[in-house]
């Protein structure tokens, strides 16, 4: 039996936290020579991907539910991929400290 | 309170902060202290600021068991002062990390005495807690003492602290006592006013009851003459004074008790007014103890545990490069040129506030990421937050918001870290010596421009302990300094002279800063001992810099001999005392023609001889900046006293990156840090292109299409019961169990998964019907997209709620043509409808009304049809060729699309999929599925 269901926001929470994490590890210098700088690796673009595609499958599973809230779905769908995007941005500085680090001689 | 102060104000406000935590505070609870106590804190303060100097703190704590400490101490005083005090020199470790701290821990009563296992032993972040563990467990019960000897307990603590002194140490002595001296002329006898008169003779070298001095050496004057420093933690049990008889004691002794802690601030502070009465006298009178030359002290009164926790903690600022800043009304103002703080209060009604009014911390802790929040005290009953200034972030600068419940009760130290570093060049009797030096933030530049005045001045520092004369130093735009002075008459008793230089700064709210630093020199007689060529070793001496982890400093230096005669050059390990990164300073591998600096000892070099050296200096951390620091050395000549001394170092230490493997870091990591999640997001899509065909049931009707002004409507072709399009009997029950299918028939249509070429689209589904004829759907990603064939569509996954219309080229172009010329076609333009509904949640009745009444007011998706391009005018030869095929039957039934299959004319598919519609800027970015509105676009992004 279907009832009422409503998308869940915890990807979106999820991937936000993964990427603002992410940044502050990467803005403050003294995080940046700790292994933190790899779990931030790890937090971005990882996180925000896998929310979205956790989102997604949620969202197109449950699409089937005709009391299922469709608009509010691709809402959260949307903020899921612009967070997957923000991600990968904020990969690509994490990257850099990463391979600084492993290439100081 | 003015926010400007002079340099008297602000040792007045540092000395002051000892006594009560805040500076106004001063006059109320607590007694004003003397000037002897405000330079013994900014003693202590330059001693372990002079990193150049001095890079080892030796703290005793004297800790008092007489049995007066069972009602005096009830409250636990000095367990809660030793544990705020150790965590006071691990902060200060922490900001130093050159510094070695020493502890011990120490009582007395009847005698001195170190405690069993305390002995002297380096204070560490690790080791702090063990210490703070056997305080708890040690400290409230030792109350045991019959009496309260003074002179042997500081005779005790002088000689155990000597052998521990040296001459790059600082030394402390801290001292807890309740402070009535009550002194037994034998051990086990009773205390008599004799044997205590006695006693205070043999610490001040003066008559107790008059203040006449007695000749003999003080005891206390060998700590001033030592440089051992006495901080005096004065414990006083208010609830004692007001109710004796609580604590079994009589007005009496509660008086006599306190008459006789009048006599512990002379001891620690030089002078003080006492109560005669308690060696008989009958007057108040002011006494001096001992001489005032050498190091100072300072008395601080406690009856709380809580009180007792700020004297450290203002302690740690002051020693850190900091100072106490006191709030206006809440308000504080933080000024360019902090580089970080520390705010310590209460915690039950503690927040911090930024300046835009965001929280920074609260009682319950740090509010945002890069603060740090710490509880202290009694029952963990105060916080302390700390964080780095920076603009640009929740800590920029600006006017901060400091909310505490008891402000007599808090402390918030903004630091700026400056550090002056002094260097002199080789001194020689006889003549004027040169010395240099920089101030530095963290080993970086200063940027001066943030304080309204700077004022850097220098003297030496006399063995009279009379004033110093300072003379001015001007500063160049990096910040460094350079002066000369005259040793002649300024040295001490073993040679040196103590170069101090002073810099005032004043922030842009006018809190004014004052740091110290002092040198020691020695004048060597010219020619008689050994040199090092260059001295000091600077930057430009360097042939190569530290480079990278690998890399080493290199710099060529030249042994001389003595004029005269043989002598020798003995060498210790580099003290690097500023670095960009500190963390590193105890990292540094120095060595000297190839040996090792730790191991190299001594060199001898004959009279008139030079030897070529090689000074080479590694590091496996790397930093960009300049680092500085000494090599501590002793030269002998034969024949004459050894001299110790420094020889500056400065050297440019960079980060040092292998490019080639770097890129190859860079893009291994971007391929597995990108292209793994974008593979991965598309197997996803693949996975999830799967049609869920549970409990489907489907209705399929043929329909009249008519079209007006742009819009298309239909009506049920068969009669039925009304003039709804389907009916509950139309559908056909549940044909498929629960499974999802890469691709399912719905009568002659197909409908099958497909996963975008984006990563970042929703997996789709596309309906098609046969060659030759046209399919829309109402689903809301039913737009013409490019890459589809013209018989196809998007649709959902999960055609839940949903219908779509097939129907002929032909009706297509007929369906037109009435649009455009109002005029109906002799014959009914002809499609079928199909119906796709989900039975297994609702009344079907209901259900099968709701799809009816989105086909009657949801018509965008029908309209679609009109905005379809036409086929292009098909080739002579090309032309009959019939494309529509018959419908497929996959047990659905019935498909109703045979009456448009037969009108059916063959035409060349376009190969622009769905032409120019208004829908079709569709890009595949993540259109969703919904079976809403089909008329506009839906562009995700």
């Amino acid at each position: 039996m279907q009832s009422a269901s409503r998308p869940s926001w915890i990807p979106v929470i999820a991937g936000g936290a993964a990427c603002s994490l992410s940044l502050i590890i990467y803005f403050i210098g003294a995080l940046q020579n700790s292994p933190l700088i790899y779990f931030a690796y790890v937090l971005t673009p990882f996180t925000p991907i896998l929310m979205m595609a956790i989102s997604q499958t949620r969202h197109t599973s449950a699409s089937s539910n005709i009391y299922y809230d469709l608009a509010g779905g691709a809402k959260i769908l949307k903020l899921s991929r612009a967070l997957a995007i923000i991600g990968f941005a904020i990969a690509v500085p994490v990257i850099v400290v990463i391979a600084k680090n492993f290439s100081e001689i | 309170m003015k926010k400007t102060f002079s340099l008297a104000t602000v040792l007045l406000l540092t000395a002051t902060l000892f006594v009560t935590g805040i500076p106004q505070a001063s006059s109320g609870a607590y007694p004003d202290i003397s000037p002897w106590g405000r330079e013994a804190v900014e003693q202590i303060a330059t001693c372990i600021n002079s990193g150049g100097q001095k890079d080892v703190l030796n703290v005793l704590f004297l800790i008092d068991e007489s049995g007066s400490l069972s009602w005096n101490d009830e409250k636990d005083l000095r367990v809660e002062g030793l544990k705020a005090s150790l965590d006071m020199f691990v902060s200060i470790l922490k900001s130093r990390p050159y510094f070695t701290v020493n502890r011990a821990f120490s009582t007395f009563a009847d005698d001195f005495k170190v405690l069993n296992g305390k002995d002297w032993s380096p204070l560490t972040e690790k080791s702090v807690s063990g210490d703070k563990n056997w305080i708890d467990s040690t400290i409230p019960a030792l109350t045991s003492g019959q009496t309260t000897d003074y002179a042997r307990a500081l005779d005790g603590a002088y000689k155990y602290m000597e052998p521990q002194k040296t001459s790059n140490s600082c030394d402390l002595l801290l001292w807890f006592t309740d402070g009535a001296l009550n002194v037994a002329p034998s051990k086990g006898s009773r205390p008599t006013t004799q044997a205590t008169d006695t006693a205070y003779r043999q610490i001040c070298g003066v008559d107790p009851k008059t203040g006449a001095p007695t000749g003999g050496v003080a005891i206390i004057d060998r700590f001033r003459s030592a440089g051992i420093n006495i901080q005096g933690i004065l414990l006083r049990n208010e609830d004692v004074i007001s109710n004796p008889a609580k604590y079994d004691l009589t007005q009496a002794d509660v008086d006599e008790e306190s008459r006789g802690m009048t006599y512990f601030r002379p001891i620690v502070e030089y002078s003080g007014t006492v109560d005669t009465a308690y060696f008989n006298g009958n007057s108040q009178r002011e006494i001096k103890c001992g001489s005032p030359f050498g190091a100072k002290g300072v008395v601080t009164v406690v009856g709380d545990p809580i009180d007792i926790i700020w004297p450290p903690t203002e302690f740690e600022c002051v020693t850190s490069s900091g100072r106490v800043i006191e709030p206006e009304g809440s308000n504080i103002n933080i000024d360019p040129g902090f580089s970080r703080f520390r705010a310590s209060a209460l915690k039950d009604g503690f927040t911090l506030k930024n300046s835009t009014g965001q929280t920074i911390a609260t009682s319950q802790g740090s509010s945002i990421s890069d603060v740090t929040a710490t509880y202290f005290g009694q029952n963990d009953a105060a916080i302390s937050v700390v964080g780095n200034i920076k603009e640009g972030s929740s800590l920029s600068t600006g006017m901060w918001n400091f909310i505490s419940r008891d402000y007599d009760r808090s402390v918030f130290c903004g630091y700026l870290d400056l550090a002056i570093e002094i260097k002199n060049d080789p001194c020689y009797v006889g003549e004027n010596c040169a010395f240099n030096g920089v101030i530095t933030r963290n080993g970086l530049k200063v940027n001066f421009a943030d304080f309204t005045s700077t004022n850097l001045k220098y003297g030496l520092v006399p063995a009279s302990n009379s004033a110093i004369a300072y003379s001015a130093l001007s500063l160049d735009g990096a910040g460094k300094f350079k002066g000369t002075f005259n040793p002649v008459g300024q040295t001490n008793a073993q040679g040196l002279a103590n170069v101090i230089v002073t810099l005032d700064v004043t922030t842009k709210s006018g809190y004014e800063f004052t740091f110290s630093a002092i040198q020691q020199v020695q004048p060597l007689p010219p020619g008689l001992y050994p040199e090092i060529n260059p001295n000091p070793i600077s930057v430009s001496d360097f042939t190569t810099p530290l480079d990278g982890k690998s890399g080493e400093a290199i710099a060529l230096i030249t042994l001389k001999g003595p004029s005269r005669s043989n002598g020798e050059i003995c060498f210790n390990d580099l003290e690097v005392r500023t670095d960009p990164n500190p963390n590193r300073v105890n990292g540094y591998q120095a060595s000297i023609g190839g040996k090792d600096l730790k191991d190299i000892g001594c060199i001898q070099i004959a009279a008139g001889e030079s030897l070529e050296q090689t000074l080479s200096i590694r590091n496996s951390d790397a930093a960009d900046g300049t680092v500085s620091g000494f090599i501590p050395v002793t030269f002998k000549s034969d024949g004459l006293d050894d001299i110790k001394g420094q020889v500056p170092v400065t050297f440019e230490s960079k980060i040092k990156i292998n490019d080639l493997r770097f890129w190859i870091i860079f893009a291994l990591c971007m391929l597995l840090g990108l292209a793994l999640p974008l593979a991965a997001l598309k197997y996803l899509q693949v996975r999830s292109a799967r049609i869920s065909v549970s409990p489907l049931s489907k209705a399929t009707t043929p329909v009249v299409l008519s079209a007006s002004g742009g819009f298309v409507s239909v009506r049920r072709a068969e009669k039925a019961s009304g003039s709804e399009i389907f009916t509950e009997s139309d559908f056909e029950g549940y044909l498929h169990t629960e499974s999802k299918e890469k691709q399912i028939q719905i009568g002659s249509e197909s409908l099958r998964g497909n996963a975008p070429l984006n990563p970042f689209a929703a997996p789709r589904a596309i309906l098609s019907t046969a060659p030759g004829f046209l399919v829309v759907s109402s689903d809301i990603w039913s737009t013409n997209k490019h890459g589809l064939a013209r018989n196809e569509t998007t649709a959902s996954l999960n055609p839940a709620f949903a219908m779509h219309l097939t129907l002929s080229e032909d009706a297509l172009n007929s369906l037109k043509s009435m649009n455009q010329t109002g005029e109906s076609p002799d014959f009914p333009i002809e499609g079928s409808i199909t119906g796709l509904l989900n039975f297994n949640s609702a009344d079907p009745v209901t259900q099968v009304s709701a799809l009816n009444m989105k086909l009657s007011t949801e018509t965008g998706w029908l309209s679609n049809l009109l905005k379809i391009e036409d086929l292009p005018i098909p080739e002579v030869g090309d032309g009959n060729a019939v494309i529509g095929t018959p419908p497929l039957d996959d047990g659905w039934g019935s498909t109703g699309s045979s009456t448009t299959q037969t009108s059916t004319t063959g035409t060349k598919v376009s190969d622009d999929g769905w032409g120019n519609s208004t829908n079709s800027g569709g890009d595949d970015w993540g259109t969703s599925g919904s079976s809403g509105s089909s008329g506009s676009t839906k562009d995700d992004w």
